[in-house]
């Protein structure tokens, strides 16, 4: 017996088949010819597992249910909250069961979807169903990765008529570019103020602010106490600064590129006198933490410790501090308007789009509808405190909260419009933000070089 | 003595002289040949992922798209836009700095400690494993740790401040500050491996020459600058050229502590890179500064190697 026992001979083969090697280069030779198959040979194969990886998952059963049995959608998102995934799931619950349609959900993190999208795009297997903001919409549209959706086939077909009537025609029109629609509209979002009613109560505060210059006084009343400030909101280009600060800009009756999408327009009068408030609040005033103090999460985290009395946040954060029941009375108002302007509310507009080499484009038609219909969109935008774009979507649901976000949304809404270089030039607003509120460079440098840039930006092809 | 001819050499031989040229010749083949064979593996996927894509790169800086689009050749439209973006001259500024910073801070730190690690043996494994520990987290992580090390409330840095009566510091809302984080974040994951890394070319140094400079009486200080110095200088050359190469590259760290905030000041070529090819759809200009990098590199390599065979020609 040797000593790796017995059973090891069975192991080995014949005796006949263990031929000696007649030389060393024999033995070279052998080991030359098993490497070259197995170059040849591991590749080969790890080719022909990988093709058949890539292959579309759809298995269609004999006995079919529906003409979409059997098959599975990739459904991509970037989340509104922690819980987005199982909230999606359970609405969707019906629909697959309904259709026989499997969702594969996909959670895509907002910092890194331009990443995200671009290379699943660039493959043969793009996610079916995907969300997108307006700033990214048209990038991609326009490189012919999304599928158009205004067309016989999908939104334009006579089936879809009665329910294409009950758009809000704003939200159609604003995500419209050069007459193509890459993604069907869903949701509207915008920002609101919450408010800490104790500090407020406190500072002798009892009115609550409804333009800048109201709120600087009431802030500065309220930023007397230590460690208290009075207001908050995202200042970085990391934290998408321009979207919180977009509404002022509108509201003194300006915007950053021209009604034809042609010349943008950071340097003048609207833009500065806009930023300039908001500067003012930090480097002036002292009422609002120095940016990069506190992040956005921070500045949340802040409010929730009942350190700043007023913040500019987006409505989704309606569930979270319900559900974890701050330890002060709160509300919110819609954001502060100009003085002696308008007040309005700004916000990308959501879209579920469908990719223009999906393998089942039928499919996931049927999946974008559902999302859009108030099967899913009343409970998923009651859930996040998002407004509908639809008449017959009702995102309230008898909750007055969401109905008041709803009201002011729906009253106040000033969207983005969306083209091929929108992301570009709100990040070029942000770091204009940026580099004048940290005291970089004064607010009409900061725009002058942004109106550089973007100039720069526009011109490219 | 009888002088050789070779004529009377090849009469010995079975072959002609032709016949045996040949046959040499045939060897030296079936040498390569598997010589190379067994490089294949290596320069199969050397070619596939990095030598065609540096090329096919050098191409799309010609043109527009070519990821989610087909590529449409722009000529020099890219060059020109990146070469008029004060983003760009701004990143490769704020990478320099980085760099430098970066370089010579973990070098003077990571040689320090090798040289009391070599010189204290007791205990010096616990000091090593506690040292490359760093190198063993993700990236993301060490982000992670340094944003809630310069936190302005409950940071490390604050805290210390405040506990030696000094007034808190908003360290990422400052520029100078921001990028001296991704400095000491960066320093503190790789101080392990350039420590080790100079403890074994320290234990290198022949014991004798230390010897016998200790018996001429050379001090401390004059063996190291001396003895010490002038050997490790091979090595030092080398690092450096791996460091430059890898701290051009810094992208994690800034992409979880800053993004290249405030106001552009931690911007670096890797991470205007990534904002242009992801963010922006601009991939044309993200693969002309992808190119521009890869430049960059190729001539600080090349100066460090020039730097390097000097030394040795000198020596020589």
């Amino acid at each position: 017996m040797d000593d790796v026992g017995d059973s090891s001979r069975e192991a080995l083969p014949p005796e006949d088949d263990r031929r000696e090697p007649e030389s060393n280069a024999y033995a070279r030779r052998e080991f030359l010819k098993k490497a070259a198959v197995g170059a040849v040979s591991i590749p080969l194969a790890g080719g022909i597992v990988g093709s058949a990886a890539a292959r579309p998952s759809i298995r269609v059963r004999d006995r079919a249910r529906s003409q979409f049995e059997g098959v599975t959608l990739q459904f991509a998102k970037a989340p509104f909250g922690t819980d987005e995934k199982d909230v999606i799931a359970k609405l969707l619950k019906p629909f697959e069961t309904k259709t026989g349609i499997t969702i594969k959900h996909t959670i895509v993190p907002w910092n890194v979807e331009g990443a995200a999208y671009a290379t699943n795009y660039a493959g043969p297997n793009p996610y079916d169903v995907s969300y997108q903001t307006s700033t990214d919409l048209t990038s991609l549209g326009t490189k012919g990765v999304l599928e158009v959706l205004n067309s016989k086939q999908w939104l334009d077909s006579p089936a879809f008529a009665s329910t294409k009537a009950k758009f809000i025609p704003n939200t159609l029109a604003k995500s419209n570019y050069q007459g193509k629609l890459y993604g069907l509209p869903c949701i509207i979002g915008g920002t609101v103020i919450f408010y800490n009613k104790d500090l407020l109560a406190k500072a002798g505060v009892t009115k609550i602010p409804t333009n800048t210059n109201e709120l600087v006084a009431a802030s500065l009343k309220v930023a007397d106490a230590p460690n208290i400030w009075g207001f908050q909101v995202p200042m970085t280009d990391k934290d998408f600064t321009w979207y919180f600060h977009y509404h002022n800009i509108h509201n003194r009756g300006g915007d950053i590129i021209s009604k034809d999408g042609k010349r943008a327009t950071f340097a003048t009068a609207p833009v500065i006198q806009a930023t300039q408030a908001s500067v003012d609040l930090i480097l002036k005033h002292k009422v609002q933490p120095p940016v990069g103090q506190y992040d956005r999460e921070g500045g949340v985290a802040l409010f929730k410790g009942g350190r700043i009395a007023f913040l500019q946040d987006e409505p989704l954060r309606l569930a979270v501090f319900r559900k974890e029941g701050l330890k002060f009375g709160w509300d919110f108002v819609n954001p502060m308007g100009a003085p002696g302007g308008k007040r309005t509310i700004f916000s990308t507009t959501g879209h579920w789009v469908m990719a223009s080499k999906g393998k089942n484009k039928n499919a996931a038609w049927e999946l974008v509808k559902f999302l859009s219909s108030p099967a899913f969109a009343n409970e998923f935008g009651a859930h996040y405190g998002w407004a509908p774009v639809r008449r017959d979507v009702n995102t309230a649901k008898g909750d007055a909260q969401v109905a008041r976000v709803n009201r002011y949304v729906l009253t106040g809404w000033d969207g983005l419009p969306t083209g091929p270089k929108m992301a570009q030039l709100t990040s070029v607003y942000g770091k204009a933000i940026e580099a004048a509120a940290t005291g970089n460079k004064s607010v009409r440098a900061a725009m002058a070089k942004a109106q550089a840039d973007a100039t720069r930006i526009l011109k490219g092809k | 003595m009888a002088s050789v001819t070779t004529e009377g050499l090849w009469d010995e031989l079975t072959l002609s002289e032709a016949e045996y040229r040949r046959a040499g010749a045939r060897y030296r083949q079936r040498r390569s040949f598997r010589a190379y064979l067994f490089v294949l593996p290596y320069f199969l996927p050397f070619l596939v992922f990095l030598v065609i894509p540096a090329f096919w790169s050098v191409w799309l800086s010609f043109n527009q798209g070519g990821i989610l689009d087909s590529a449409k050749y722009v000529g020099l439209d890219n060059w020109r836009a990146i070469s008029s973006d004060t983003e760009l001259t701004g990143a490769i500024k704020n990478t320099a700095v980085y760099v430098i910073e970066a370089i010579l801070l973990v070098f003077t730190l990571a040689l320090v400690l090798a040289l009391l690690l070599n010189r204290y043996r007791t205990g010096s494994n616990f000091f090593k494993l506690a040292l490359y520990v760093p190198l063993l987290a993700p990236a993301v992580l060490v982000g992670l740790i340094w944003q809630f090390m310069t936190n302005f409330d409950f940071g490390f840095i604050n805290l210390a401040l405040d506990g030696v009566g000094l007034k808190r510091l908003n360290i990422l809302g400052n520029g100078t500050y921001a990028l001296l984080t991704i400095v000491l974040a960066e320093v503190w994951r790789g101080l392990g491996f350039w420590t080790l890394y100079f403890l074994a070319s320290l234990q290198n140094i022949p014991e004798e020459l230390l010897d016998a400079a200790r018996v001429d009486g050379a001090r401390g200080l004059q063996r190291f600058r001396r003895i010490t110095v002038p050997l490790l200088r091979p090595m030092l050359l080398f690092a450096v050229v791996i460091a430059i190469i890898a701290n051009f590259q810094v992208f994690d760290t800034v992409y979880v502590l800053t993004q290249g905030g405030p106001h552009e000041s931690t911007s670096t070529l890797v991470w205007f890179i990534w904002q242009r090819m992801f963010q922006f759809q601009e991939t044309g200009q993200a693969y002309a500064a992808a190119v521009l990098l890869l430049v960059i590199i190729l001539v600080l390599t090349a100066i460090s190697f020039w730097l390097l065979g000097a030394r040795r020609r000198r020596e020589a």
